[in-house]
């Protein structure tokens, strides 16, 4: 049986879910049948358990497990020559869990899944901890899908070519776009995993205090020779990485109808030591 | 800091409830000023003026008024006094 299958949604009956008529299940990068077997059953359970939640998935494409999302998702992204693909900006180490990629289809743009093969493993887990890790982060992603499809059905110029942001650095634009992409996933797929919200509590604070420390680094480096250039470069990516810290932890709160103020103790102690 | 984090808060919350109607993607540029504005908190400004960049990078906080003024300056030369 071939590694890579096709997931069926067609309604039999007469209500309709939204979700795709059909999509691509790729688990090349586990050999047992039996393995691949589980993880086919558990991983369409799992899109149908989003989608009554609420989430839209019309325009998935499919779903990939493998051992480096990053290639992955970039090995998806098949355009013709003259696009240029979306941003492909490494995320946040403690985030590459899985990843969302936009591919063209027939024409149309779709958003293929890629989740790293330990996450789709832990979706057979025994420990209810572990199936919710799995559960939350399939979730996050099929949010994206959701979100993501919106975003580029109504500025279909964002995808394909360079993004036009007037005057504006298109590196900080792109990092405002994910800001949001990111808060917006995660306050649709929140209630799936509501404990997370100390994790991302923890890693904002922890992106809040280091980065005054590297920004000066690298004002020194360029003090010392470094060219202003990948100075500037690398600024931009760790303020924007603070923000897009900040996005998850904020569409997780709000996807528990609560606000910053109420549950957030450790990054207000944060806001208070460093009185920026 | 604090600041910043709530006016995000903010604008995030207020583009959720208008996902629908965005009306181009100038939607997004609060929070790429709020990105920016803690960039200058740390020591950075930049600024384009047609192909041209500009970045200035300062290690002490009071230094960053002055490096937005002279920034501004150039982008902006009709603004300049006497210009």
């Amino acid at each position: 049986m071939s590694a890579i299958r096709e997931l069926t949604f067609a309604p039999k009956g007469g209500g309709r879910l939204p979700l795709p008529d059909r999509c691509s299940l790729d688990l090349s990068c586990f050999e047992e049948p039996e393995v691949q077997d589980a993880l086919a059953v558990a991983i369409e359970e799992i899109l149908y358990v989003v989608t009554f939640s609420g989430i839209e998935l019309q325009a998935l494409d499919g779903v990939t497990v493998t051992s480096d999302c990053r290639v992955a998702a970039c090995a998806l992204q098949d355009l013709p020559q003259d696009q240029v693909p979306l941003e492909m900006n490494p995320q946040p180490e403690v985030m590459e869990m899985a990843r969302t990629a936009a591919v063209r289809r027939e024409g149309d743009l779709r958003f293929h899944i890629v989740l790293r093969r330990g996450l789709a493993l832990s979706t057979l887990s025994l420990e209810p901890a572990m199936q919710r890790l799995a559960l939350g982060c399939i979730a996050h992603e099929a949010a994206h899908v959701e979100h993501e499809s919106h975003l580029y059905r109504m500025f279909p110029d964002s995808y394909g070519k360079p993004l036009e942001c007037g005057n504006r650095s298109r590196q900080t634009f792109l990092k405002a776009m994910d800001v949001w992409s990111e808060y917006a996933a995660c306050r649709s797929s929140g209630m799936f995993r509501p404990e997370a919200v100390e994790e991302f509590e923890g890693i904002l604070c922890r992106a809040i205090e280091d980065s005054s420390a590297a920004a000066l680094e690298q004002i020194k480096a360029h003090r010392e020779g470094r060219g202003a250039g990948d100075v500037f470069r690398e600024l931009q990516q760790i303020f924007g990485d603070v923000f897009i810290c900040a996005g998850y932890l904020l569409g997780h709160v709000h996807g528990m109808e609560r606000n910053l103020k109420d549950h957030t103790e450790r990054l207000h102690e944060v806001f208070k030591r460093i009185r920026r | 800091m604090k600041d910043l984090i709530t006016r995000l808060e903010r604008i995030l919350h207020e583009l959720w409830l208008q996902e629908f109607v965005w009306e181009s993607i100038e939607v997004f540029a609060p929070i790429y000023e709020l990105i920016c504005e803690m960039m200058a908190q740390c020591g950075l400004v930049f600024g384009r003026h047609e192909e041209e960049w500009r970045i200035v990078m300062y290690e002490k906080p009071e230094a960053g008024e002055a490096a937005r003024k002279a920034l501004q300056r150039w982008t902006d030369p009709v603004d300049e006094p006497g210009a």
